[in-house]
C-alpha cells in the first residue's frame, strides 16, 4: 500500500516536471491558440494505468492538472490540459488491454497523445464558441502523434530497464 | 538485459495507422469546409492574395506586410485593423476596425487591401 | 480483443465518414467575389448568376481600363495630359472622357459649382492625404481659386481647353461615372444580381439568392458603431460623402476633403455626411459632393426639385433628414445617437 502511495506521488511529481517542460516549449507559434500542450505528461499517466490502475492514474491525473494550472498554468491550460489527460486516459485504458500482447507502450502512448489533442481541441471549441479551432487538428494530431511515439519509445526503454522497481502489470483497480 | 530493437507490436502499426487516417480525413474535411460560414481575412497586395487568416474569438496576431512602405495589422478575436504604417496618408489607420464583409482596408500607397470573407449573411451587405 | 479492436476500427471509419458525409450538401449560393485597388481606392464586388465569373472579370478589367483614362497621376492617361497641356483635340481623347467632362461641366452648373470639376489647383494646395498636405493661408487660398472654376472648361466639338490655368480633379465623380460604365457592360452577362463597390460608391442590382432585398449601410460618422443605419434598395447607385473619409488633423481641428469653392477651404455646412440614392452613378457621386457642400436646408429643397435623386443629411448634431423617396426603405440601427427627423431642416 505504501508502495503504492509512494509510487503515486513519485508519478505526480514526474507528470509535473513534464508539463513544467512543455509549458516551456512554444507550440503556440504553430497554434496560437492560449494553453494548448503537447502533452508530453500522458506519459505518466499511462505508467500509472500499468502500474497502479485506472483510481490511482486518475487521481495523479487530477493532481497533476491542478498543480500545474495553479503553479504556471491558466484557467484555458487547465480546462485543456484536463479534457486532454481524461480523454487520452479513457482510451489509453481501453487499449492496456491489448498490453504487452498486441500493442506496446509506444503505440498506447501515440494514442494517448492524439486523444489528448482531439480532447483539448474540443475543450477549445466550446472554451471559446467556435468550430474554427478545428482548422489545428491536423496539425496538432501530427505533433501528438510524434510526441506520443517519442514518450512511449523512452516509457517502453524505461520501464525494459526496470522491472526491478515492480512496474508491473499491475491492473488492480 | 539484451538490448532490443525498437519493440513494435502489431496493433501499434494499427494505431499509427488510425493516427495518419484520422489526420487525413480532417485534413480533408477542413479543406472543404474553407467557404461555409468561417470568417476569413484575406490580405492582399499589388494582384495577388498574400494571406489568408481564419478568424474567431480569442486569436490574437500580428502580421507585418512590407513593401514601399509598412504596414502592421492586428487580428483580434474576429476584428482586423492597421495598427501601424509608414504610409505618408495614414488612412488606413484613420479607417480602424472591420468586422464584417462589408468593409475594407486599404493602404493604397503600399498596394495593400485588408478585407473579410464570411459564408454568413450579415445585417447590411456593403456600407457607403 | 479482436471484437473490441473491430468495434472501435469501425467507430472510427464512421467518424471520419461523417464529415465528408456532412460538407456534401454544397454551397452553390456563395457568390463570385472580385476585390482590386484601382482608382485610387478599394473595389469590391459579388456576383450571383450564371455567368458571375465572366461579369467579374470583365468588370475588373472595365475598372481598369478606365482608370488607365481618368487616373490623376498616371501620365498617360486623359485626364493627366489635358491637365498637362491645357487643352487638346477632342480626337486624342477617349469619347468616355469627353462625355463625363461634358457632364461633370453640367452637373456643376445644376448646382451652380457646388460640385465643381476644375479645383485641381486648390486640391493639391491643400493636398490631404499627401505628405504636403497644410492649412493654406488666405492669400494663398485666393490666389489659387482665380485659377479654379467650372466656366473655364471649355468643350467644343474639335477641342476641350483648360482657360485660365485650371486643373481637373474628377475625384468628385469618377468613380461614379467609371460605375456607370461597368453597369453597362455588365448588361450582357446573365446575372441575378450584383453588388459594386468603387471605395463606398455602391451600386446594387437585382437581387440577392434567397430574394431578399439588398441593404446599404450608412457609415457612422462618429466611427462608434461600423453604420448608423441602412437602406434597403435595388437598382441604383448609392454614394455617400463624410468629413471621415479623408481628412487630417491639425492642431485639434480636422480638415477634410470636401472642398468649398466659396472659401477655398473645407465645406462647414453643418453636415458629416450626405448619402445620395440616384439610377445614375455619377449624379450620385457629384451630388453627394454638391448636397454636402449646400448643407442640409438647401439641400434638401434642391432634392425636392429634382425628382430622380433622394438623399440622406446627417447633421453635427446627429439629426438625419431623409426626402419622402426614402422614408419607407431607411432603417436607424444607432437610434440612441441619432434621430431621425420627420419635419424638414428650418
Amino acid at each position: 500500500m505504501a508502495k503504492r502511495a509512494a509510487t503515486a506521488g513519485l508519478l505526480t511529481a514526474l507528470a509535473l516536471a513534464l508539463g513544467y517542460l512543455e509549458h516551456l516549449l512554444p507550440l503556440q507559434l504553430l497554434v496560437p491558440l492560449p494553453g494548448i500542450k503537447l502533452g508530453l505528461s500522458n506519459i505518466v499517466t499511462l505508467f500509472a494505468l500499468i502500474a497502479l490502475g485506472k483510481r490511482y492514474a486518475f487521481s495523479i491525473l487530477l493532481a497533476r492538472c491542478l498543480l500545474q494550472g495553479m503553479l504556471f498554468g491558466s484557467v484555458p491550460s487547465l480546462a485543456f490540459s484536463l479534457s486532454g489527460g481524461i480523454l487520452a486516459m479513457l482510451v489509453m485504458s481501453l487499449l492496456k488491454q491489448g498490453y504487452p500482447s498486441f500493442f506496446s507502450v509506444i503505440g498506447i502512448s501515440a494514442a494517448g497523445a492524439t486523444c489528448h489533442q482531439i480532447g483539448q481541441i474540443i475543450c477549445a471549441g466550446i472554451f471559446f464558441q467556435s468550430s474554427a479551432v478545428l482548422a489545428y487538428l491536423p496539425i496538432l494530431l501530427a505533433a501528438g502523434g510524434i510526441s506520443g511515439c517519442c514518450t512511449g519509445l523512452v516509457g517502453q526503454l524505461f520501464l525494459a530497464r526496470s522491472a526491478h522497481m515492480g512496474l508491473g502489470n499491475d491492473t488492480a483497480v | 538485459m539484451r538490448y532490443k530493437k525498437i519493440p513494435l507490436k502489431k496493433g501499434d502499426l494499427l494505431i499509427f495507422g488510425m493516427i495518419l487516417l484520422l489526420i487525413a480525413a480532417t485534413c480533408i474535411f477542413l479543406f472543404s469546409q474553407k467557404a461555409e460560414g468561417q470568417k476569413y481575412c484575406i490580405i492582399s497586395q499589388e494582384h495577388d492574395i498574400i494571406k489568408e487568416v481564419p478568424l474567431f474569438k480569442g486569436k490574437k496576431q500580428t502580421i507585418t506586410v512590407s513593401g514601399q512602405y509598412q504596414n502592421i495589422i492586428e487580428i483580434d478575436g474576429e476584428r482586423v485593423r492597421v495598427l501601424e504604417s509608414s504610409c505618408p496618408n495614414q488612412f488606413c489607420v484613420h479607417t480602424g476596425w472591420i468586422t464584417d464583409g462589408y468593409q475594407t482596408i486599404a493602404c493604397l500607397p503600399n498596394s495593400l487591401l485588408i478585407r473579410i470573407v464570411s459564408g454568413e449573411d450579415t445585417k447590411v451587405d456593403i456600407i457607403s | 480483443m479482436t471484437t473490441l479492436r473491430l468495434k472501435r476500427g469501425f467507430l472510427l471509419a464512421v467518424f471520419c465518414a461523417f464529415p465528408l458525409l456532412a460538407f456534401s450538401s454544397c454551397k452553390d449560393t456563395q457568390p463570385v467575389r472580385s476585390a482590386f485597388t484601382a482608382m485610387d481606392t478599394a473595389i469590391t464586388a459579388k456576383f450571383y448568376g450564371a455567368e458571375a465569373k465572366q461579369a467579374a472579370e470583365h468588370f475588373q478589367t472595365q475598372i481598369e481600363d478606365l482608370d488607365g483614362l481618368w487616373s490623376k497621376t498616371d501620365p498617360q492617361s486623359d485626364i493627366a495630359r489635358l491637365n498637362l497641356y491645357g487643352t487638346l483635340p477632342t480626337g486624342q481623347l477617349d469619347l468616355r472622357t469627353i462625355a463625363l467632362l461634358e457632364k461633370s461641366s453640367q452637373l456643376s452648373r445644376e448646382t451652380k459649382n457646388a460640385f465643381d470639376p476644375a479645383l485641381g489647383r486648390l486640391v493639391s494646395l491643400w493636398g490631404i492625404g499627401t505628405e504636403k498636405q497644410q492649412v493654406p493661408g488666405e492669400g494663398e487660398r485666393q490666389a489659387v481659386l482665380e485659377r479654379c472654376g467650372n466656366e473655364n472648361l471649355m468643350i467644343t466639338e474639335d477641342t476641350v481647353s483648360l482657360k485660365n490655368e485650371i486643373q481637373l480633379d474628377l475625384g468628385g465623380i469618377a468613380k461614379g461615372a467609371a460605375t456607370d460604365e461597368a453597369v453597362k457592360a455588365l448588361e450582357q452577362f446573365s446575372l441575378d444580381g450584383y453588388l459594386l463597390s468603387l471605395g463606398g460608391n455602391v451600386y446594387v442590382h437585382g437581387e440577392k439568392p434567397d430574394q431578399s432585398e439588398w441593404r446599404v449601410g450608412i457609415s457612422d460618422p462618429d466611427g462608434k458603431a461600423d453604420y448608423l443605419g441602412y437602406l434597403a434598395v435595388s437598382d441604383c447607385a448609392v454614394v455617400t460623402s463624410g468629413d471621415y473619409e479623408r481628412f487630417f488633423i491639425q492642431e485639434g481641428v480636422r480638415y477634410h476633403h470636401i472642398l468649398d469653392r466659396t472659401t477655398g477651404a473645407p465645406s462647414q455646412s453643418g453636415l458629416r455626411s450626405v448619402t445620395v440614392v440616384c439610377k445614375d452613378a455619377a449624379k450620385a457621386d457629384a451630388y453627394s459632393t454638391a448636397l454636402f457642400v449646400m448643407g442640409a436646408e438647401k439641400g434638401m429643397s434642391f432634392c425636392e426639385k429634382e425628382d430622380t435623386l433622394d438623399a440622406v443629411f446627417v447633421t453635427d448634431d446627429h439629426q438625419i433628414f431623409l426626402t419622402d423617396g426614402l422614408k419607407e426603405c431607411f432603417s436607424l440601427t444607432e437610434s440612441e445617437r441619432y434621430q431621425v427627423m420627420s419635419e424638414g431642416p428650418a
